[in-house]
């Protein structure tokens, strides 16, 4: 019976897929468990120095990876502070304002933005700051600006399309509710839309700040560095804690530097971990206000 | 009177809230613009040299003088190619057990773990693979393990949650009536899966095949850590191999004005233009799924 | 079960309906003979199509329901209870067939729509497969109408046609008892008298539970009448 033998055929198919895929992904974070854990302490972060005096800034961390959070710290903040506030005014422009054929063309372009690969905004960033090195101060080159504005760029079209999907996902007479009693546009915004669109521009921007902690291949060509300490200013170089992992797969010396990668591995695996459950929970609460 | 309300109106708008947001959405589309036409002056003293054909399909050897980025193309496309073939099954098995097959309880769990894959760094992925998988293909099956097997293996793993995810909304979204319908004839689970559901979500399918295509293209650090590296066009699994991406990622070293340094510039170019592709590829696909009873 | 000595077709015993905290319907308790037309009718709301969707138990895909008491049926001269899932669905739904408020053709050719329900079931033998096709479309009187194009899509047929459509689809496989959900209220009169007459001359073949709320149809078909009324059912007429 070939209709029968079909049938049975995707039914075994499916599972298999399934037991693959799991247990691949199983084998690959738990060995990443296994080696890591051991190597989880106080040292691992802060190195032989007290962590009191680097956290009041009088010592310094030579041998931690404190300095690489820091600097992850230090995009995060950048990069969000440029992509939230333009992402969520464009995602305003597209869900409300714009006509037909503005939406249809923005729309196309920040596809296209959202597709571009992460190494190739590297390369605008690289090469946007030589452009300014050559033409303007030759003491300006990659740093943690550079970096911070290019992975700005790399989050914006994310910031876009979750404002933009939260507000046009409003029904449709809640979007009319206060127009029909004569609010203006921007009140309708400030008062009934944006409040009830807030939990899923939240969630978006959790999602953003996973992205920027996880991204190596910006960074990797706008001024991460290996050793750079806490960045004393903007244009000065950084380090980050994904560049620290890909620089040791590569250069590691001995075993116990090799154990200091698993264990930031887990580090960074648990940063962006807790990011997406955050933003999980906030997304929930979301659908359970609007049932 | 209407009109004149109309335009006072305008005006306030003009003058608030509503000209930051052109003015932001209008920026946007000029960073996305100034991207490609940044890499393409930037390129420019390459493209002066060489002869197109010779730059996107020659070999690369700069004591020839040559740079074409051909081996990087051909690397791209070996690593993400198999990476998207050996993800799509995975991608399929996955959604279809999600959205039909599985138990309520499995479904949701499955799909929890579907997307918390999403949100693992893609360095970590490369770290654990280096010290797990390449000595394993290594003893197993010979070469030196940093190879396209390796990359796009882990690859594949990388895509296949975003590739299930666009799968699961598009068999999800199939009409409810035409499920109605057949469960009231008696279909089993995966009767109304294979006849009913599948046929009905083969533009979505399509899309988000394209889709996983163009974050297999796009990735840096998997091929960077995994694939060897090499500027060789690969001719089987086992040799190593370099992308575009990598390409870029390892020659930034090199002295800026040189020629060499100059071919990262294609290679974003290229990048850029496959991923464009792709997104017009995508809209087109999207036109065809509007018309659905 | 088999110490029940009736020629009921359909018997429902203290049936209870929960839909999470609600209770919907109360404690039912009657039965419906064979080779008839009954009708269950009643204002909107109140759970008629709820009711009728117990025969082949299409209510399980609503997680919040809750089901207690029995409904046993006599199919293939064995007396079947569905509550103790005594019946693989797939197989009483070939049994129980039923059609919609609002006809529901899928979106395949007009000769794969009849053939479905036996693709579903296993059956590979194209004449007989084809034979089928023809005496359902025939007994719905579509045969006629269709049979240049049975390849185009069903779904540019219309909506009287695709209700009988969907009707035959729904015969194809002999089903005992046809379950109607008020099969007639999106189709202009002309359409429905049709549908009316099919059913009156399906009747003999066939036990048919009717769910209507059109007095003047229930009265021009209709042997038996039932109502639902304050979350229970009482015989009319």
């Amino acid at each position: 019976m070939t209709g029968n033998s079909l049938e049975k055929t995707v039914l075994v198919f499916s599972w298999t897929m399934v037991f693959i895929l799991s247990s691949s992904v199983l084998f690959l974070l738990g060995h990443l468990f296994i080696k890591g854990i051991p190597g989880l302490d106080i040292n691992l972060i802060f190195g032989t120095a007290d962590p009191l005096q680097v956290l009041l800034g009088r010592q310094r961390v030579f041998d931690g990876i404190f300095a690489a959070i820091i600097g992850t710290l230090c995009l995060i903040i950048i990069a969000t502070g440029i992509a939230v506030p333009m992402g969520i005014c464009t995602g305003i422009y597209l869900a409300e304002y714009a006509g037909n054929f503005s939406k249809k063309a923005l729309g196309f372009f920040f596809d296209i933005l959202t597709g571009i690969p992460s190494i190739v905004i590297g390369l605008f960033g690289f090469s946007a700051a030589v452009f300014i090195h050559q033409h303007f101060s030759e003491n300006f080159g990659p740093c943690l600006l550079i970096s911070g504005m290019s992975l700005a760029f790399l989050i914006m079209p994310y910031m876009i399309h979750y404002t933009r999907v939260s507000l046009e996902s409003l029904p449709i007479d809640l979007r009319r509710t206060a127009l029909a009693f004569g609010a203006t546009r921007l009140q309708n915004l400030r008062y009934v839309l944006i409040p009830h669109t807030m939990s899923g521009i939240v969630s978006g921007i959790i999602l953003s700040i996973g992205r920027c902690a996880e991204d190596t291949a910006v960074i990797l060509l706008t001024g991460v560095v290996v050793t750079a300490g806490i960045p004393t200013s903007l244009l000065s170089q950084y380090e980050a804690l994904p560049f620290y992992i890909y620089y040791l797969s590569n250069q590691y010396t001995d075993q116990a530097e090799l154990s200091k990668g698993y264990s930031a591995c887990l580090i960074l695996l648990t940063i962006c971990a807790i990011l997406f459950l955050v933003a999980l929970i906030i997304k929930k609460k979301y659908t359970l206000k609007h049932e | 009177m209407y009109r004149k309300m109309d335009l006072s109106l305008l005006i306030k708008k003009l003058s608030c809230m509503g000209n930051i947001f052109r003015l932001c959405a209008g920026l946007s589309t000029v960073i996305t613009i100034s991207v490609f036409v940044f890499m393409l002056i930037l390129g420019l003293p390459l493209f002066r040299d060489t002869s197109v054909l010779s730059l996107w399909a020659g070999p690369w050897a700069p004591q020839e003088k040559l740079y074409g980025i051909g081996p990087m193309i051909a690397g791209t496309i070996g690593i993400a190619g198999f990476a998207t073939l050996l993800a799509l099954p995975l991608s399929l098995g996955s959604a279809f057990v999600i959205t039909t097959l599985g138990h309520p309880g499995l479904q949701t769990g499955l799909k929890a773990f579907i997307r918390f894959m999403t949100g693992i760094p893609t360095v970590i992925y490369g770290f654990s693979a280096i010290f797990l998988l390449v000595p394993l293909i290594r003893e197993g099956l010979g070469g030196a393990g940093f190879c396209v097997l390796a990359a796009g293996s882990v690859l594949a793993v990388l895509v296949t949650p975003v590739m299930t995810l666009f799968f699961i909304d598009s068999l999800l979204g199939v009409n409810p009536v035409h499920i109605q319908a057949a469960r009231a004839l008696g279909a089993s689970r995966i009767q109304r899966l294979l006849y009913v559901m599948i046929p009905q979500a083969l533009p979505g399918l399509a899309t988000g095949f394209v889709l996983a295509t163009g974050r297999a293209i796009g990735d840096t650090l998997i091929a960077l850590m995994l694939a060897g590296n090499a500027i060789i066009i690969p001719e089987t699994l086992l040799d190593p191999a370099r992308t575009l991406t990598g390409h870029i990622a390892l020659i930034k070293a090199a002295d800026y004005d040189s020629l060499e340094f100059r071919s990262i510039f294609a290679c974003g170019i290229a990048l850029y233009l496959f991923s464009a592709f792709s997104v017009i590829i995508v809209r087109i696909f999207e036109k065809k799924q509007r018309p659905a009873i | 079960m088999n110490n029940i000595h009736t020629d009921d077709k359909v018997i429902v015993r203290k049936l209870q309906f929960y839909y999470g905290e609600n209770l919907i319907l109360k404690d039912i308790n009657v039965c419906f003979a064979g080779q008839s037309i009954t009708a269950i009718t009643g204002p909107s709301g109140q759970g008629k199509s709820t009711f009728l969707s117990l025969f082949n138990m299409l209510w399980n895909d609503l997680s919040l329901a809750r089901v207690s008491g029995d409904i046993i049926l006599h199919l293939d001269n064995r007396h079947i209870s569905l509550l103790k899932h005594e019946l693989p669905l797939p197989a009483l739904r070939r049994k129980v067939g039923m059609i919609f408020q609002e006809p529901n053709p899928l979106p395949m050719s007009i000769a794969r729509n009849v053939s479905f329900p036996m693709k579903l079931a296993g059956i590979q033998d194209k004449k007989y497969i084809n034979h089928k096709i023809k005496t359902a479309l025939q007994q719905t009187f579509l045969w006629e109408e269709v049979k240049d194009r049975m390849n185009k899509s069903a779904m540019e047929l219309s909506g009287g046609q695709k209700q009988r459509l969907c009707l035959a689809r729904a015969l194809v496989l002999e089903p005992e008892i046809l379950l109607c959900d008020e099969p007639t209220s999106s189709l202009d009169t002309t359409a429905a008298r049709v549908i009316e007459d099919l059913l009156l001359q399906l009747k003999t073949h066939c036990t048919i539970l009717l769910v209507s709320h059109n007095q003047n149809q229930v009265k021009r078909i209709a042997d038996r009448v039932f109502k639902i009324k304050n979350k229970n059912l009482f015989q009319i007429q």
